[in-house]
């Protein structure tokens, strides 16, 4: 009853809220003044003197241009507030101001002075603003000021200034293209000195923008980026890891791979492709400055943001051998990705996975059960899941690869996903001559159940095809098995059509099938779908001609001139003729007539060019790298990804060993910016001494020191927890109820504690629905 | 300033279409091809966007040829995707995603868009940093209901933002400067999804049978009744809502229960230092208002198969086929096992789906009521809320509508088997309040850089990602 209560309310309430909200969007758009009057009462409203009222006809201008209305009209008015002391007012000037300068050239320019006037104001916020919209405006006149403008704001001693003179570097640049570009270099070299991370964010972008090639501008500040990385925020975080990996590539000798299993240690360089690396057992020795980029990313598996997790494995997949990238803990982290990213973000995740995947597929072999569909999945989530399978599928794990994709293949709902997981079978099939067989034999015998979508018979075929002209020789049977399959009944017209072009096919390496399909087809002929006919058809030239070859090879009769008109072979195909001859279709006629010329006339070799050509072998394959039969770069072309991905993991070539720059090069240049850097404890805490294998940046005195007694005794458990920790590891082998003793013991200690609170959680456990209390 | 990017396909067809005064974004689904486009609004192509937005497929190439000539550097494949998703979290957390309070406060989304979105890239995108620079605390007609005292609150949150504005130095970059409340509070959600898939291990076994006056081949399948797990994994969320004066320092204690979580993901704000050295502790400086502070995955196939069946949590679903005189009834039993802290499931729901044209006829059902909903799908609906220690049952049997009029005869005979049906997928459904499968308890909370003891909440919620048996 209560519930029911409760619920009535909230509607009621929803509702309430919702009539309020249609009143406010109705205010807001002068729904009580009369249409005609409304201009004069905007203008009016404008011009007023009160704050409260220049906000509402601001509004209503606003909501104006952003449904896609005309409010030009109000243009001056509107613009008369642009000195405005009130924030909020200003910024929806300037928002108005740039959507209508370009029309308003004239007005707009008046107002740029008052605009380059604040750029001197008091209000950071108000400097921020003045420089950033003034860049954006897009007058050709102006561009003097803009430039004075930004100069200014460059060496401005608040850093949100100074962010948006970065900004203002992108604008300029894409306002009044290249040509400014040498003064703006000059801001970005500036600017790439700041010490805060905000600024250094929008100034790589801008490098990015205006001049991504000029390396040299990044050499000084290579150290100090690396060391600043877990103080970006994501967006930055990510623009570096990405051009520093760039950088690497041109700046940085390649990792040497050392032969520990030899005495002598011998070592090569990091070769091009992934896995050409000869040695079983090696270490690897990375070059200092390459160290310490590698690890000041290393954190950032751990990110929220699945871009920068692609970028980081763009950076460790590119720069080093398999066995860091696997240390690297980039793999675990991708595949997290796959259940908690926003669904439509996985494709391209999934489709990077592939990328590594066919470069070397043991990174990925361990999670093979993540790639298993799901129900949730949608297809092309499912289509790359599948993709990743074959790709990833190896000796030890095909049973259980091959074992799922069958499923898939016979009880998706989607007939996508179903023909992906048929083609996934073929690709994984080709492991081995045991597989392939066995493949087949499972094919076979599911191809006769007539109840499939006939898209999936029509792979099933292809594969079968696939793996018949793969190895024909072996394979008589099959197709011997697959004429069988045309007596069925109900058999589906596109599987009938498949099954009788590959007989046709195999009239060279066993002539004896073909006549007598032939001979049942005839039966049927006239019933049959059109292109059920023209295959029939097909498959009796074949016959035919190779009959008239097989006997000039061994009468030696070129003339055909003792050729026997009337074996049964020639019956039947001119019994074939004259009913294709007269089909219905005129397609089938037309065909029909060609072929009968084609082989009526005694030179035969134009008809064995034309049907006995050698068939390409239907592509069910997924190229891995390491093929000897073709080229790394044909295979990434042939990948079956979207071109940005392909794109985002084309990189620049590493830099001859000759030929690479001191080291010194990187010697760092002087920063300035008056901020204190945002406290390190921030990113790293102070009670814990920070771990060695991390390049943590040195830590910096806690800044919360002031804390009372109760809080010292508080974080008392908290400090004994790393040894409390050690004791669950060691017993995580063990059985579980060990840990489970343990962890009451804890429970225990807490209750020492402070008993009061162990109470009140009791009561609270009683009511699941709610908050529990926790000490 | 214009970018874009080609999307995969099917990407979410929500109509993610908003406008603001100067900058608008554009997501367009079509076959393959699905642009997402800044525009500012001057700019001419916004004609075309428009037109872009009925389905013309050759102003998105034109778009994208644009965009090809501008290209540098390779663009990061997920940053357009990512950032859309942030965007939507923002409209949720300022216009809780209502399209008419969107048009009533197209202002306020103005002035968003100048702060999320600069020269074509992500400016600012943390909810806790936006709300600084624009400041949105509810529609002007709710504050008007709103209490006297919620009226205070907001009222001196404004005053704080217009002193704020006028330039003290930010010293967190993801929490809001001079947060004040007067009641502390924290609270901790922990959500798990249960993501398995279960399968009845069968061993076949052929037999010809020579029955009566038909000599026919069957194939007789027996079942054993074990079911086998496929793959299991837990998808674990933690999220943080602080309601908490100053710049206060949070450490969370988890009480792991022997797992280990390899390679969660954090908030930026969580230090990761102190995690890779205990692996159960989470320090952190806390963004105001609600968070997301970590995620992370469970694979539970990494256990023994009996451990791992204890992490699937309180429901356990059991299937045999093949009971009965004719060996063609399937039995679909839940077991609701007791667990400390909850005494009961909610919203419990089974799905069987068949194929289609089937109907599923009941021999026995225990608890609740069988629903049919489409073709070849059955929902075994429970009430809302089941108290454990429940064991439910669904005894049935599939029938397929015969088209074969022999087999009447057949059925007739008793010592002739039909052949079977069995259900295709069985798929649960439910949330457990109050305990997560795999167990994970937060063991305390502990908040420094604060005068006052705040109230501390911990919630566990269990939810089902996808459970089948198939």
């Amino acid at each position: 009853m209560a519930d029911s209560v409760a619920r009535i309310t909230s509607m009621l309430e929803k509702a309430r809220n919702l009539g309020l909200e249609a009143a406010a969007a109705a205010s807001a758009r002068l729904a009580d003044t009369p249409k005609d009057l409304r201009p004069q009462e905007v203008s009016k409203l404008l011009s007023s003197s009160s704050e409260r009222d220049i906000l509402k006809g601001l509004k209503y201008v606003i909501s104006l241009v952003s449904s896609g209305e005309d409010a030009a009209e109000y243009f001056t008015d509107v613009v008369k507030n642009v000195s405005s002391s009130n924030l909020s007012i200003r910024k929806l000037v300037y928002s108005y101001l740039l959507r209508y300068a370009e029309e308003e050239n004239d007005v707009a320019l008046l107002s740029v002075n008052a605009i380059q006037k604040s750029i001197g104001d008091k209000n950071e916020q108000v400097r921020a603003l003045a420089i950033r919209v003034m860049s954006e405006i897009r007058i050709s006149s102006i561009y003097q000021i803009v430039l004075l403008g930004i100069k200014k704001s460059v060496s401005d001693p608040s850093p949100i200034v100074r962010r948006a003179a970065a900004i203002s570097v992108i604008n300029v640049f894409n306002n009044h293209g290249p040509s400014s570009k040498d003064e703006l270099v000059d801001f970005i070299k500036q600017l790439l000195r700041d010490k805060d991370p905000h600024v250094l964010g929008s100034v790589i972008l801008a490098y990015r923008m205006v001049c991504p090639d000029d390396y040299t501008l990044l050499h000084g500040h290579f150290h100090r980026i690396c060391s600043m990385m877990r103080e970006f925020d994501e967006w930055t975080a990510i623009y570096f890891i990405e051009i520093l990996t760039n950088y690497s590539r041109h700046f940085l000798p390649k990792p040497k791979i050392i032969n520990t299993a030899s005495i002598d240690h011998t070592y090569i360089e990091l070769p091009d492709n992934y896995n050409e690396i000869p040695f079983p057992v090696y270490d690897v020795e990375l070059d200092q400055d390459l160290k310490e980029f590698l690890d000041s990313i290393k954190s950032s598996v751990y990110s929220r943001n699945e871009a920068v997790i692609l970028a980081t494995a763009r950076a460790y997949f590119h720069l080093t051998p398999p066995k860091t990238f696997k240390e690297a803990q980039v793999a675990p982290a991708l595949v997290r990705c796959l259940l908690t990213s926003p669904p439509e973000s996985r494709v391209y995740i999934l489709q990077s996975i592939l990328y590594m995947a066919i470069h070397d597929p043991t990174i990925f072999v361990q999670y093979e059960k993540r790639f298993y569909l799901l129900p949730r999945d949608n297809a092309s989530t499912a289509e790359f899941k599948l993709k990743v399978l074959s790709a990833i599928c190896n000796e030890n794990n095909i049973k259980s690869i091959i074992h799922e994709l069958q499923y898939y293949s016979l009880h998706s709902e989607d007939p996508r996903i179903s023909v992906e997981s048929v083609k996934a079978i073929g690709v994984c099939s080709q492991i081995s001559e045991y597989w392939s067989s066995k493949t087949l034999k499972w094919l076979l015998s599911e191809v006769v159940k007539s109840d499939r979508d006939s898209s999936i018979i029509t792979e099933f075929l292809t594969v079968i095809r696939h793996l018949v002209q793969h190895n024909p020789e072996n394979n008589v049977k099959t197709v011997v098995k697959l004429a069988h399959l045309l007596d069925i009944q109900d058999l589906d017209d596109s599987a009938k059509e498949s099954i009788i072009w590959l007989i046709g096919e195999f009239t060279e390496i066993e002539p004896h099938i073909g006549p007598d399909v032939l001979r049942k087809l005839l039966k049927t002929f006239t019933s049959e779908t059109s292109n059920v006919r023209y295959q029939t058809i097909l498959l009796a030239s074949k016959i035919y001609l190779h009959e008239l070859e097989y006997y000039k090879n061994t009468s030696g009769d070129e003339e055909l001139n003792n050729f026997d008109r009337d074996s049964i072979i020639s019956r039947m195909f001119n019994y074939v003729m004259k009913l294709g001859r007269y089909d219905d279709e005129y397609g089938t006629r037309d065909r029909s007539r060609m072929l009968y010329t084609l082989l009526n006339s005694k030179h035969t070799q134009l008809a064995s060019l034309f049907l006995q050509a050698p068939k390409p072998v239907p592509l069910v394959t997924l190229r891995k790298i390491g093929d000897p039969l073709s080229k790394t770069d044909d295979i990434v072309e042939s990948l079956p990804v979207d071109d940005i991905v392909k794109s985002y993991n084309v990189l620049p070539p590493w830099c001859d060993s000759a030929s690479i720059p001191p080291s010194s090069i990187r010697e760092p240049i002087e920063v300035k910016g008056d901020v204190k850097s945002i406290g390190h404890s921030f990113v790293s805490s102070s009670s814990v001494k920070p771990e060695k294998t991390f390049a943590t940046p040195p830590v910096v005195e806690k800044k919360f020191k002031l804390q009372s007694l109760d809080d010292f005794f508080a974080d008392e458990p908290a400090r004994q927890s790393p040894v409390h920790r050690r004791i669950i590891y060691e017993e995580e082998t063990d059985s579980d109820e060990e840990s489970e003793e343990d962890s009451s013991e804890e429970e225990s200690d807490d209750d020492d504690e402070d008993e009061e609170d162990e109470e009140e959680q009791e009561e609270e456990d009683e009511n699941n629905g709610k908050y529990e209390t926790i000490e | 300033m214009l970018s874009l990017v080609k999307g995969p396909s099917q990407v979410v067809e929500s109509p993610v279409v908003q406008v603001s005064g100067t900058h608008s974004v554009v997501r367009v689904t079509k076959g393959r091809v699905s642009a997402l486009a800044f525009v500012r609004s001057s700019d001419p192509k916004q004609l075309k966007l428009q037109t872009l937005r009925d389905d013309d497929e050759s102003t998105v190439e034109s778009l994208q040829h644009s965009t090809k000539e501008q290209e540098i550097v390779p663009t990061n494949p997920e940053i357009v995707l990512i950032f859309l998703d942030r965007w939507l979290d923002v409209l949720q957390d300022y216009f809780a995603l209502s399209t008419l309070t969107i048009e009533a406060n197209y202002d306020i989304m103005c002035n968003l868009m100048q702060e999320l979105v600069q020269a074509g890239a992500p400016y600012i995108t943390d909810i806790n940093a936006l709300k600084e620079y624009v400041p949105f605390k509810s529609t002007w007609s709710s504050r008007i209901l709103s209490t006297t005292n919620q009226l205070a609150k907001s009222y001196s949150a404004h005053q704080q933002v217009e002193t704020m504005s006028n330039g003290i130095q930010r010293n967190v970059p993801w929490r809001r400067p001079n947060v004040k409340y007067t009641q502390n509070e924290l609270f901790v959600d922990i959500t798990e999804r249960i993501n398995v898939v279960l399968s009845p291990r069968h061993h076949r076994q052929k037999k010809t049978l020579l029955k009566g006056q038909y000599q026919q081949q069957q194939q007789q399948q027996q079942y054993t009744q074990e079911l086998f797990t496929k793959m299991a994994v837990l998808e674990g969320q933690v999220d943080f809502t602080s309601h908490l004066s100053g710049v206060p320092d949070v450490v969370i204690n988890f009480n792991l229960n022997g797992h280990r979580l390899e390679n969660p993901s954090f908030h930026r704000c969580v230090r990761l230092d102190r995690w890779l050295n205990n692996g159960d502790t989470v320090s952190f400086i806390p963004p105001d208002g609600k968070s997301t502070l970590m995620q992370y995955t469970l694979d539970l196939d990494q256990y023994s198969s009996s451990k791992a069946h204890r992490n699937y949590g309180v429901v356990i679903p059991e299937f045999r086929q093949g009971l009965g005189v004719k060996k063609n009834e399937f039995e679909i039993g839940v077991k609701l096992n007791m667990l400390r802290n909850v005494s009961k499931v909610d919203n419990l729901k089974i799905t069987i789906s068949t194929e289609t044209g089937a109907t599923v006829k009941i021999l026995r059902l225990s608890h609740g009521d069988l629903q049919t909903k489409s073709q070849g799908t059955f929902e075994w609906v429970f009430d809302t809320e089941m108290s454990l220690g429940t064991n439910a049952l669904l005894r049935g049997v599939v029938e397929l509508p015969d088209s074969n009029p022999k087999s009447k005869e057949q059925e007739d005979d008793d010592s002739v088997l039909p052949i079977p049906h069995w259900p295709k997928t069985i798929a649960l459904d439910y949330t457990i309040k109050g305990a997560l499968p795999s167990g994970i308890r937060v063991s305390s909370v502990k908040v420094s850089g604060l005068n006052v003891n705040p109230y501390k909440g911990v919630k566990y919620v269990t939810s089902v990602g996808d459970f089948v048996i198939r």
